[in-house]
């Protein structure tokens, strides 16, 4: 149970609040790649509880810039795109991916007035079919170049939907294992097999409440990119990958999922206090020794997170959690929870929040901000029972990690 | 005209504001019974402007609760029903209908962390095909047993709408007999011309411009206190005083419900605050069978959810509830009520301020406001004007040899307004 501060302090991010302030040092994606293109050549983007125009040149620049043209404030998501940048629809005031504006064809020749215009604009580079953003302080840190952002030979997809619910209710969740039981298992089977003829549905037994497989304990450490979430569950042994290996989050907020040949990254790309986009990236490996084609181009969807009624969708997974975070209201109540012994994880994550926002507000640099080039390569992930691009064994790299205590855990026994 | 601070003192409805108490000392209606099925076990409800979720366990218990897990706040309008109360979507917690936490399954075995988790939850009665809510002070009163509720033998049906505005301008209206001739008649053959072919409209239009575009005239308008609340009446040019318009007239119940009716048709119009700018208005309707006519034994009693809107956004008005709604709708939010103009016809309206102004004191004193009932007194009978009553050949039913007596407040109308609009 927190104070209202507290909650406020590790929930809100308008600029210039403590949160607002730690999530802009890091990079988040604003948009797929294909999402700005010749047909739609801008977009426009809240981000951080900032409203921004997103364009792509005629040249293939990207640009993510303050909405309003500084001449009579018209919309630029509305603007021309140029070889140079993006051109107001109102006055023809062109302006480049820097926020500088290059051309003011109604002034009269000679003047020097445009060089005294310059609107807001954010640095962003494109990866894996994503275009990222940073919003934070100069020097700009380097974009990670994780795994499955650079690996070939796979089949990537993105999919995204706008939610009303803070950002952090996400991550919650994502340090709370025991809720697969429930959400997923038990509500969602419930919810499935009302939906679905008989015969066709989930196994849901209300008697048994359906429920899987019982949580034995959970477990968490910290590790150099945020947490890595573990679960023993009952028939097994401590051995088995989902307690020796686990799966990360990424510090402030990524989940990195994966079983068999797929892995992913959950993104809770945060719009304002009160609505969070949730953008799935997905990245598919072949058995060893098939090769793909190649993508042109990354696919995007955009999901419905509503159904016809008005009621949350709930018929898959994401959707499930999807529904969870947005039934905890715009910003959960924090001061009025009642957390348990399967919370033990979520404490963790508000600790470590707090840890580092602490850290920026003594100037220093928080976690997973990346400076060294040379780490800054492919890197690796570790996800339980989960195939390599190449391996035809599960765990990857890490197959062979071995069998330590978590630094925090729950016995649910 | 009153002041701000008197038209909020009426309007008001949560919980610690004057009249938001005193609306918690009467059970409303929150739901039909039939609107909580296997399909869709739990309904989201606002009631005195508190969230609140609606549910009927697997056993058929019905819970009114606060809509927030305990745990970590998930709405349980997604919960799953289960035979001992609502199961939270996201971890399973399970609450019954007292609001008691009676299983934390991820919990340690043995831990008694539940028993510090409880929920604000609300007493409910089913009566009627109705699902009734009380929100106030401990011990509950009795839910009144009205006639029409009890009736057996009839057909009934609910109609239940959302209306964007304050509680208070639908009670206003109800005690107003004058708006019939104006925004039925007049306004409403106006509205329903506008919605006709153009070929019909001419009609229309002559029809607005004729003597009788109006209606009958009331040549007085008279108003009653009685145990439950105010009784309305109305005398018709060309009726006398013995006529049933005058001589029994019909109820309005304190403090939210109109009974209304005619021939064999019965109704209550209840107009029960969702919070301080909406109401949901829960219409309870009831046919008597005519002489000799046997109805089919009656199944759950439905609810028709009606919009209060048109596609284009403009407000229903082509039948007589919908009139009324409108009025109310256009009205305002909270009618600025320091800027009006009373004037002759609404004595009635301001009967009903100085009765909420003393109900509002007695209950501040410590009493039991009207029409609070502490003793189930069997099926209460109301007043309702040239309606035929189960088991009564003639109209008036109970109440058809009523004296002629003077009302308690009464007010002669100006002669008729005479035709220059024609």
């Amino acid at each position: 149970m927190l104070t209202q501060a507290q909650n406020d302090r590790i929930t809100r991010v308008a600029p210039g609040t403590p949160m607002g302030n730690l999530m802009r040092r890091y990079w988040h994606p604003v948009a797929a790649s294909v999402e700005v293109n010749e047909e739609n050549p801008t977009k426009k983007v809240r981000l951080l509880g900032e409203d921004l125009v997103l364009f792509r040149s005629t040249k293939g620049v990207v640009g993510l810039i303050e909405p309003s043209c500084p001449h009579r404030k018209a919309n630029l998501s509305y603007g021309v795109p140029e070889p140079e940048g993006i051109r107001c629809a109102y006055h023809g005031w062109l302006f480049d991916e820097t926020g500088a504006c290059v051309d003011q064809p109604s002034e009269p020749a000679g003047s020097r007035f445009k060089d005294k215009v310059k609107i807001k604009a954010y640095r962003t580079e494109e990866i894996g079919g994503l275009i990222f953003a940073y919003m934070g302080p100069e020097p700009a840190p380097l974009l990670p170049n994780w795994d499955i952002l650079t690996w070939t030979n796979v089949t990537r997809t993105i999919n995204s939907v706008d939610m009303p619910a803070n950002w952090l209710q996400c991550m919650d969740n994502s340090l709370d294992p025991v809720h697969f039981q429930w959400l997923h298992r038990y509500w969602g089977g419930w919810n499935i097999a009302r939906k679905l003829p008989a015969g066709e549905g989930h196994d849901f037994d209300r008697a048994t409440l359906s429920r899987g497989r019982e949580h034995v304990k959970v477990g968490f450490d910290r590790f150099e990119h945020g947490i890595v979430k573990r679960r023993l569950l009952e028939g097994e042994t401590e051995d088995d990958q989902w307690w020796r290996i686990g799966h990360p989050i990424l510090f402030p907020n990524i989940l990195r999922v994966a079983q068999d040949r797929w892995h992913s990254f959950q993104y809770r790309i945060p719009i304002d206090d009160t609505h969070t986009k949730h953008m799935l990236y997905t990245v598919v490996v072949p058995e060893p020794g098939v090769t793909v084609a190649e993508q042109e181009f990354v696919p995007y969807v955009e999901r419905e997170l509503y159904d016809e009624k008005g009621r949350l969708n709930n018929m898959i997974v994401p959707a499930q959690d999807e529904a969870a975070w947005v039934m905890q209201g715009p910003i959960t109540d924090r001061t009025t929870e009642h957390l348990g012994v399967t919370d033990v994880g979520i404490i963790l994550f508000r600790k470590m929040i707090n840890e580092n926002l602490q850290i920026v507000e003594d100037g220093g640099e928080p976690i997973n901000v990346h400076r060294d080039p040379e780490k800054n390569v492919a890197m690796m992930l570790a996800t339980e029972h989960t195939y390599y691009p190449g391996d035809d064994f599960t765990g990857g790299p890490f197959a062979d990690k071995p069998l330590v205590p978590p630094q925090v855990e729950a016995s649910m026994q | 005209m009153l002041s701000a601070a008197q038209n909020e003192r009426l309007t008001q409805t949560s919980k610690g504001t004057p009249m938001g108490e005193l609306l918690r000392r009467y059970w409303h209606p929150v739901a039909g019974s039939i609107e909580l099925n296997e399909e869709n076990p739990t309904k989201e409800i606002r009631l005195l402007a508190e969230d609140l979720v609606l549910f009927r366990s697997t056993k058929g218990v019905v819970g009114l609760i606060e809509p927030s897990c305990a745990h970590r706040k998930a709405n349980l309008s997604y919960g799953v029903p289960e035979p001992e109360g609502i199961r939270c979507a996201y971890h399973g917690w399970l609450f019954d209908e007292t609001g008691a936490c009676v299983d934390q399954p991820s919990e340690p075995a043995g831990s008694r962390f539940k028993e510090k988790v409880q929920l604000k939850a609300y007493p409910v009665e089913e009566l009627g095909g109705v699902i009734w809510a009380y929100l106030g002070p401990s011990p509950a009163p009795v839910l009144p047993r009205w006639d029409i509720l009890t009736w057996e033998g009839v057909e009934k049906f609910i109609v239940s709408m959302e209306l964007p505005c304050n509680w208070l301008q639908c009670m206003d209206n109800s005690l107003d007999p004058v708006h019939f001739e104006w925004l039925h008649n007049y306004w409403g053959s106006y509205v329903m011309g506008q919605e006709k072919p153009a070929e019909e409209r001419e009609e229309w239009k002559l029809r607005m411009q004729s003597e009788n575009a109006r209606g009958r005239h009331e040549v007085k308008v008279g108003f009653d206190r009685f145990e439950y609340g105010v009784i309305k009446r109305r005398l018709l040019e060309n009726d006398t005083e013995d006529n049933e318009w005058w001589r029994i007239g019909h109820p309005v119940l304190f403090p939210n419900t109109l009974r209304v009716g005619q021939g064999r048709s019965f109704s209550f119009q209840i107009r029960v605050p969702m919070d301080d700018t909406h109401t949901h208005h829960f219409v309870y309707r009831v046919r008597v069978p005519n002489p000799g006519e046997v109805l089919p034994e009656q199944g759950p009693i439905r609810v028709d959810f009606e919009n209060v809107y048109k596609p284009n956004g403009r407000i229903r008005a082509d039948w007589v509830l919908g009139q009324d709604q409108s009025a109310w709708i256009i009205q305002g939010p909270i009618t600025d009520r320091t800027d009006e103009h009373l004037g002759a016809t609404d004595v009635g309206i301001i009967l009903y301020r100085k009765l909420i102004n003393e109900q509002l004191k007695i209950m501040e004193d410590g009493g039991d406001p009207i029409n609070v009932h502490r003793t189930d007194k069997g099926p209460i009978f109301l007043q309702q004007e040239h309606s035929f009553y189960p088991g009564y050949t003639e109209t008036g039913g109970p109440f058809r040899d009523m004296p002629v007596t003077a009302p308690d407040v009464e007010m002669e109308l100006a002669e008729k307004i005479s035709a220059d609009f024609a």
